[in-house]
């Protein structure tokens, strides 16, 4: 439940009623040059038993000449109206809103934006049961300015075509069966279901190819558990051997070619 | 590349080219009701009246009304039907005007190869900034150029039957002043050629056989001759009262140099055009040479040529005037340039700096209209001069009456390549809106899983005449009845992708889903539960599926958190453009969301959706 929500389910609950609406929907609605509310309900959810407050809400709207607007078209008005920039200063109630910050003294709040500070699961998996989106310091990390495993990979690229180039008698076929062979190694999985020994290789997250060893071939999705909690080899730093390997293989194949435009070239003097 | 192809290549570029700056024309809707209001109080239809319609809003509704049956002496009987009732045709039957436009633009390049058997003549003609001009309007003056070029290209060919009756169409789309003399050059020529009084009398038949084609439109419903030809004295009377005083200096200086006096907004005043180009100088020059050409192909489009323009020097000039010998004039000048190709190379350059202000068009003359609109407080032009979204925002009917017209800020934008009204406010006033959104999850977590919640709620919306955009759950798209109930919403409604995983998109995906988890869980509704590739996976497969049950990808998404990541990767590869996040709330069982503008909506930044920043979107609450 949110507090100061404009939600019919919202303040239904807390015995408030449709003046309750009426009176916060004017004040967001007052901001200087354009005022905005949002309004909806969860189809079949929260809607079951607060139609008649909604329907009230959209005759208030309409009553008032309060322009409906779907959000794509709220988002082209919007960035017309403040000529695709936010505006620099909003002030709706007690709060003074400013792209570098928010303030509400009458409650004591002051939230400085900082750019250079981002949440987590920008770059990474949150996995948490709390989904923690306070814009605070202790939830926040740094920006990062370079994406340093795209660095890594590159880095490896350039060391296997470093490697082609030196040395050039290195085989095209061992050199992509490696690869093959890593790449087996990463997806070999063993388990026991139901007391059947399994092993094979999981070709995505739930594709199982390989052999049950009472009843034969097997080629079929796993369920969710099953597939996750197979047990696999920990080579996963295999995984970054392979961008060494297509350094390679990229570098033969761009040998091949120079070599043999240069070997056309001398034939045709 | 041979320079045949090279040419063949070019002509296709450019029309390529020429197609995606008059992009607005492909999307652009005849609305009857609005041009029939427009007509009739016109100044047509009511003297002094401040609503002016142009010529060629006259045309394309006129010729709606032919095909409906309006007999052509009713209404616009001083300008015969032929020209108008195609506009009509493509207006009534594809709902847009310039479809006829491309086609007589089409038809006169493929016109003007059968006469010169040069892809240079195509070329020259094609980047010819007064005819390309004519492809965003529905005058009548680049049929009438297709009509000579057809009586020029059968004249040549020895079909003299043809050529009477393509001259004869000719003067039945616009008034046939220009006519006679294109029989007396034609007689002469076709005498010198044949020497056959048959072949002369043949041509002289044609001419008025063709005119009275050009009528087809009447005498489907009027078969007798007799009114038609007595009718023609009302034509006849019109004109001799037009009051139109000719002005020879007009002509010369018009295509010299680019100067011609005429009526701007009740005064005369001098002007220009932006369709001028050098070509028009440099080739009268060198038809009047080929005047006394030994070549009598090119000695009789001398003469046409010529003959049009002397008749222009005795009429009320305007530069449209000329579009019908320019592509003669184009043959002329290619013909003497045959040898000496670098000439035509230059010509083409200067086509092309000319070109440049009609395809890429200032604003201006909407600015001028907008005034002018708002001084004889004629508003409904200016709101059809809105914008798509303009237009769904406000409602035609009285539109600016209440408007304190001196304060509000006009703001104009590109649509499509053609100027638009994409907003008019008061900039110290108050623009208000409230934004409907209804997330609709799968029929399994409704608690009537009957379709009635959602019928209720788009009734209730509907009802109140209201728009709304509904954010539909990925597990929505497999439920063909509720897919169904909502594909029959009205084109208020927008729909919207909300942003929830599912343990069936996860699998659909091929990601994994934690099912021990409720599924309100935020380590699994959430696309931030997720690893990076596992995000791309799985927002592609909703919006896949979108597009497969819509036929389109969604412009807006929402769900209570929305990390940056995907708000990005949603934004430009999809075109996402509006966000809906949950307003500041510090402790609920499962989440917490704080730090946001309060209640207000905002650009987010593109690494933290929670702050105001640059991206291409707005994110509401």
């Amino acid at each position: 439940m949110s507090n100061y929500s404009l939600q019919a389910n919202d303040y239904s609950s807390q015995g408030l009623d449709i003046k309750y609406f009426e009176d916060l929907a004017t004040k967001y609605l007052s901001v200087d040059k354009l005022g905005q509310i949002t309004i909806g309900l969860e189809v079949g959810m929260e809607s079951v038993g607060n139609e008649a407050e909604f329907e009230k809400q959209l005759k208030w709207i309409a009553d008032n000449k309060i322009t409906s607007l779907r959000m794509k078209d709220f988002a082209t008005q919007y960035r017309e109206i403040y000529n695709n920039k936010n505006p620099e200063k909003v002030v709706l109630g007690d709060w003074v809103l400013t792209p570098k910050q928010r303030i509400n003294e009458k409650l004591g709040e002051k939230i400085v934006y900082q750019n250079d500070l981002v949440f987590k699961d920008l770059y990474e998996k949150d996995g948490s049961d709390f989904l923690n989106r306070i814009y605070a310091p202790e939830n926040l990390i740094k920006k990062k300015l370079i994406d340093v495993e795209t660095v890594l990979k590159l880095l490896l690229i350039m060391v296997g075509i470093l490697i082609a180039i030196k040395f050039k008698k290195i085989n095209l076929l061992l050199i992509m069966g490696l690869g093959i062979m890593i790449w087996i190694v990463l997806r070999a999985r063993y388990s026991v279901i139901d007391g059947q020994k399994i092993a094979g290789l999981l070709i995505d997250n739930f594709r199982f190819v390989g052999i049950n060893l009472s009843s034969g071939l097997m080629n079929m999705d796993l369920s969710n558990v099953v597939a996750k909690s197979m047990i696999k080899l920990k080579l996963d730093w295999l995984y970054f051997t392979n961008w060494i390997i297509f350094g390679i293989i990229g570098g033969k194949i761009y040998g091949r070619i120079v070599g043999k435009r240069t070997k056309n070239k001398t034939g045709q003097r | 590349m041979k320079g045949k192809n090279r040419l063949i290549l070019l002509i296709f570029g450019t029309l390529a080219v020429i197609g995606f700056c008059f992009r607005w024309t492909f999307v652009y809707k005849f609305d009857p009701v609005y041009w029939e209001n427009f007509y009739y109080t016109s100044q047509w239809n009511i003297p002094n009246s401040q609503r002016v319609i142009g010529d060629e809003g006259v045309y394309r509704y006129i010729g709606y009304r032919r095909v409906n049956g309006e007999n052509p002496f009713n209404v616009d009987y001083w300008v015969p039907p032929m020209g108008k009732f195609f506009y009509g045709l493509s207006a009534k039957y594809l709902s847009n005007p310039y479809w006829t436009s491309w086609g007589w633009y089409l038809l006169l390049l493929i016109a003007i190869y059968g006469i010169s058997k040069s892809w240079w003549a195509v070329l020259i003609l094609m980047t010819n900034p007064l005819i390309v001009s004519q492809i965003g309007l529905t005058m009548l003056d680049l049929p009438q150029a297709v009509m000579l070029a057809g009586q020029i290209y059968f004249i040549l060919s020895g079909n003299y039957v043809l050529s009477g009756l393509f001259l004869g169409l000719m003067m039945g789309i616009k008034i046939g002043y220009f006519g006679p003399v294109i029989v007396v050059i034609g007689t002469c020529y076709l005498w010198k050629r044949t020497k056959s009084f048959i072949e002369v009398i043949k041509y002289l038949i044609a001419v008025p056989l063709g005119y009275t084609l050009s009528y087809f439109c009447y005498f489907a419903v009027h078969p007798n001759p007799i009114p038609w030809i007595r009718l023609h004295e009302k034509i006849i009377t019109f004109w001799k009262n037009s009051g139109a005083s000719p002005n020879p200096i007009n002509t010369v200086g018009y295509i010299l140099i680019n100067k011609y006096n005429q009526v701007l907004e009740g005064g005369r005043v001098w002007m220009s055009a932006r369709e001028w180009t050098l070509l028009l100088p440099i080739s009268l020059c060198i038809t009047f040479k080929e005047l006394w050409s030994k070549n009598d192909k090119q000695k009789y489009l001398s003469l046409v040529a010529m003959g049009w323009i002397i008749l222009c020097l005795l009429i009320d000039f305007w530069p449209r005037y000329l579009i019908s010998v320019v592509p003669v004039l184009t043959i002329v000048t290619v013909n003497f340039f045959e040898k000496h190709k670098q000439w035509l190379w230059v010509i083409l350059l200067m086509n092309l700096w000319g070109l440049r202000a009609v395809l890429n068009p200032t604003l201006e003359p909407e600015i001028r209209q907008v005034e002018r609109s708002i001084k004889y407080k004629t508003y409904k032009e200016i709101y059809q001069m809105g914008s798509s979204s303009f237009k769904m925002r406000f409602k035609e009917e009285g539109y600016g009456t209440n408007l304190d017209w001196e304060k509000m800020k006009i703001i104009y934008k590109k649509e499509n390549n053609k100027w638009v009204i994409s907003d008019i406010y008061n900039p110290n006033g108050m623009e208000r809106y409230a934004t409907i959104v209804n997330p609709v999850r799968s029929r399994q977590l409704w608690k009537d899983k009957s379709l009635a919640p959602i019928a209720a709620q788009y009734g209730a919306i509907k009802n109140n005449g209201l728009m709304a955009t509904w954010l539909l759950q990925n597990d929505v798209l497999v439920d063909k009845e509720l897919v169904n109930k909502i594909k029959s919403f009205d084109e208020n409604q927008e729909l919207g992708i909300f942003i929830e995983v599912s343990k069936d998109l996860a699998y659909k995906s091929r990601v994994y889903y934690p099912t021990e988890t409720e599924w309100y869980s935020p380590k699994a509704v959430f696309l931030s539960a997720y690893e990076i590739g596992d995000r791309k996976k799985l927002i592609d497969r909703m919006m896949t599926n979108f597009k497969n049950t819509f036929g389109y990808f969604p412009k807006s998404a929402g769900a209570w958190w929305i990390d940056s990541f995907s708000q990005q990767y949603l934004e430009n590869k999809y075109g996402v453009r509006s966000f809906l996040i949950c307003a500041d709330q510090r402790t609920t069982d499962k989440y917490g969301i704080w730090g946001q503008w309060w209640g207000y909506p905002y650009i987010p930044s593109p690494s933290n959706i929670l702050i105001p920043g640059e991206s291409n979107s707005v994110v509401i609450q």
